[in-house]
Order: structure tokens, then C-alpha cells, then sequence
């Protein structure tokens, strides 16, 4: 390797983007050629000490698009309120919440829960049997009825899960039917089409070959009329 | 989110994403053209321009992979203009003129011995380096600062300035020479700084 050659090779060992092979070819020019050795150390110093000039912020800031703000935003500008405020509103929802919690009833009647939110206690009713199962109306919702409850919702989900497998598997097969008596009649439709094509074929080389016979046999009789009969030699 | 993916929002009508690559890229791309244009009022009008260009031209760009180099090379073209632009109307400065005569920037505290310690801040270093950097041809100085300062590889580089890679190393080869040759002439090295590179 030339020094010129290690001198293109110099860039690429400096900024670790060597190609194969061009790292050891380098360096065994390297441990050979003092000059190059010493220039790669220089050049490796100087990229140091342009290192040392760091980047500056611009504080440019640009901003090619105009932020939408936000419509919180644009309603705090439209009706400023004090910080207080919006501490207020907060603590009154979150009493009004804990109000709602603790008067929160949860029911089960005609088969289906029933929630009852109120921010103050309900009156007490008195209980009306309306129901043929043991369920009361107004009684709280047991363990034992949740449990009877997700068994037979459970039950019912199987049920349509199951109908429309069915379901499904019949329409399959219908149409896989449909489909093979389609494809079976179309067969028969060009088995006919093909079985007429070579009739045709047939009946016109037939035609042709009979066109071509008459014509040789007019030409024979009009070779011996002219001609007469050729001598037995 | 890549630059890949908010070129992607951009072109599908979220404009707000533009505003995102801009902040990402304002530094890089202004520190890039300071360093080649050398003056700090210039590098903003002409960061800003840019990024106009980006603005007009972005939903063409038909590889989004390639924006990086792609704007390095718009970057490069408006520095490359406004240099241009002053030859054509020079501007001359007294420092330029004693350089001129072959006065060293560099100031030297002569403490009486043959080998006088010069004790440079970093800014005055900064400045230094800027000088040197405008010695150099215009062609290697843009190798020089992209890939000593911005960071891109030869390829990349190839890629904004459209030449083929060898040329690219050969011009950082002698632009990075000649730096050292001017830098020494100042005795500018690792021995003049005072603090540890």
C-alpha cells in the first residue's frame, strides 16, 4: 500500500467507517510509514480540537403552525376564575360523590339489577311480593342469587354460542353444495360446447375431403380426354 | 416519535407535527449554518429560511428516510447562496485586514521564556476555530462541519452535498489538514489550552 492509499483510508479509520479489510491494511502500513503514522495522529488531534466548539442555542423558537389551544384553554380565557375556584368545585363534587356513595342501593328485581344513586337517604318502603321465585324484590342481592344469576347467563350464552355454530355450519355446507352442483353444471356445459366444436371440425374436413377428391378425380378424367390413356411400357 | 413518523402525520393533515420536527432540528441546523456562514444574525434568517424551504417542499419528499441528508442539503444550498452573495458585495473588516498583513490572532502572553504558556478560554478558543474554519475552502469546510460537528456519516454527507463518497473523504482529508496546518501556524494545540480535551 502507498502512502496515497493510506492517506484515503486515513478518513475512514479516524471516523470508525472502515470498509472490510481496510482497517488491517492500514495498519500494516501504518507500522511501517512513520510519516503517515505521525500525520493520522495529527489529524486525530486537530478533529479533537474541534471538539472543544460546542453548539449554541439559537433560542430561535420558530413556529410555523399556531397551536389550537386547548378548549379548557379557551374557555379560562373566556371566563377567568380565580384559582380558589376551581379547589371549590372540586371539593363540592367530590362531597356530592361521597353523599351519592354512601346512599347507593343496589337491587334485583324482575330479573334484572336495579341501582338506586341518591344524594340523600331513601325513605324506608315496605316489601310487596311480586315475584314466583323465592327473589324479594327489595332485599339486597345475596351471593347465592349473583351466583345463580352469572350460572344461568352463562347457560343462555352456550345456548346462542351453540345456535350459531349450527347455524353457521348449515350455511357451510349449503353453499358448498350449491357451489359443486354449479361447478358439475358447468363441466356439462363445455364437455357439450367442446363435444359440438369437433362435430363441426368433423363435418368440415369432411366436406373438404370430398371437395378435394372430386376435384382430383376432374382433373384425371380431363388429363385422359386430352391425353388419352398412358402406354403400357 | 421518529421523524419518520411525524413527516407521516404531516402528510396526513396534522400540521401540529411540523411545529415538532422544527423544534427537534432548529438547533442542529442553525449550529450548522453558523459554522458556515460564521456570523450569528445571518445563521437565524437564513435557520428560518430553511425551514420555510422544508415547509413548501416536505410533502415531496418522496423518501422520508432521507430527510436528514435532505435538509442538510437545503441548509448547505442557502449558505452556499449567501456566501456567494457576499463575493459579490464584499465586506471588508479592519480584523480581516490585519490578518491580512499576517498579524496572529492569537495574542500572546510573552512571560520572558523561550516557551511562553498561553492560556486560552474556551470562547476565545471558539473564536479561534471559527477563523481557522473560514481559511479553508468553501467545499471542505461544509465536510469539515458536518461531519466534525454535525455528526453525519460520509454517506449521509454524500448524500446532501450529491457527490460520490470518495470525493466527500478526500475533501475532509485536505479540509482537515489544512485546519491543523492553520491551527499550528497560530500554535494553536493541545499543549496551548489549559484545560484537558
Amino acid at each position: 500500500m502507498t502512502c496515497d492509499d493510506a492517506k484515503a483510508l486515513m478518513m475512514g479509520a479516524l471516523y470508525g467507517e472502515m470498509e472490510e479489510g481496510e482497517e488491517e491494511q492500514l495498519t500494516s502500513h501504518l507500522s511501517s510509514c512513520q510519516a503517515c503514522s505521525e500525520e493520522l495522529a495529527g489529524l486525530r488531534q486537530t478533529s479533537r480540537l474541534l471538539r472543544v466548539w460546542k453548539d449554541v442555542d439559537p433560542e430561535l423558537h420558530l413556529r410555523f403552525i399556531e397551536e389550537r389551544p386547548s378548549r379548557l384553554a379557551a374557555l379560562k380565557r373566556l371566563m377567568p376564575l380565580p384559582r380558589w375556584a376551581g379547589v371549590s368545585v372540586g371539593l363540592a363534587a367530590a362531597a356530592l360523590f361521597l353523599m351519592a356513595l354512601l346512599n347507593l342501593e343496589v337491587s334485583y328485581r324482575d330479573g334484572a339489577f336495579d341501582l338506586r344513586v341518591s344524594l340523600l337517604p331513601r325513605p324506608q318502603t315496605i316489601a310487596t311480593p311480586a315475584l314466583e321465585d323465592t327473589l324479594d324484590a327489595n332485599r339486597y342481592v345475596t351471593p347465592e342469587m349473583l351466583a345463580r344469576v352469572q350460572e344461568e347467563n352463562f347457560r343462555l350464552m352456550q345456548q346462542l354460542i351453540e345456535a350459531s355454530e349450527a347455524r353457521q355450519m348449515e350455511f357451510v355446507t349449503t353453499s358448498l353444495s350449491q357451489f359443486a352442483a354449479e361447478v358439475e353444471a358447468q363441466r356439462q356445459r363445455d364437455l357439450r360446447l367442446v363435444d359440438r366444436g369437433l362435430e363441426a371440425v368433423q363435418i368440415t374436413t369432411e366436406r373438404q375431403f370430398l371437395e378435394t377428391h372430386q376435384i382430383l378425380g376432374d382433373l384425371i378424367r380431363l388429363a385422359r380426354t386430352n391425353y388419352g390413356e398412358p402406354e403400357n411400357r | 416519535m421518529t421523524d419518520q413518523e411525524l413527516i407521516d402525520q404531516f402528510r396526513g393533515g396534522n400540521l401540529h407535527a411540523f411545529n415538532t420536527l422544527v423544534w427537534r432540528w432548529e438547533k442542529p441546523i442553525y449550529n450548522f449554518i453558523l459554522r458556515y456562514v460564521g456570523d450569528a444574525e445571518e445563521a437565524k434568517d437564513l435557520c428560518q429560511k430553511a425551514f420555510v424551504q422544508v415547509y413548501r417542499h416536505l410533502p415531496r419528499l418522496r423518501d422520508a428516510d432521507r430527510f436528514k441528508s435532505w435538509l442538510y442539503q437545503i441548509s448547505a444550498n442557502l449558505c452556499r447562496d449567501e456566501i456567494k452573495r457576499r463575493q459579490r458585495t464584499p465586506v471588508y473588516s479592519l480584523e480581516a485586514l490585519q490578518e491580512a498583513k499576517g498579524q496572529n490572532p492569537v495574542e500572546v502572553e510573552d512571560d520572558g521564556s523561550d516557551h511562553p504558556e498561553r492560556h486560552l478560554r474556551r470562547v476565545e478558543l471558539e473564536d479561534l476555530l471559527k477563523r481557522a474554519l473560514q481559511q479553508i475552502p468553501e467545499e471542505q469546510r461544509v465536510v469539515v462541519i458536518m461531519k466534525e460537528f454535525q455528526g453525519l456519516k460520509f454517506t449521509e454527507i454524500a448524500e446532501a452535498l450529491d457527490a460520490p463518497l470518495n470525493t466527500v473523504k478526500s475533501r475532509m482529508y485536505y479540509g482537515l489538514s489544512a485546519l491543523r496546518k492553520v491551527l499550528e501556524g497560530w500554535h494553536i494545540d493541545q499543549e496551548a489550552i489549559a484545560y484537558d480535551l
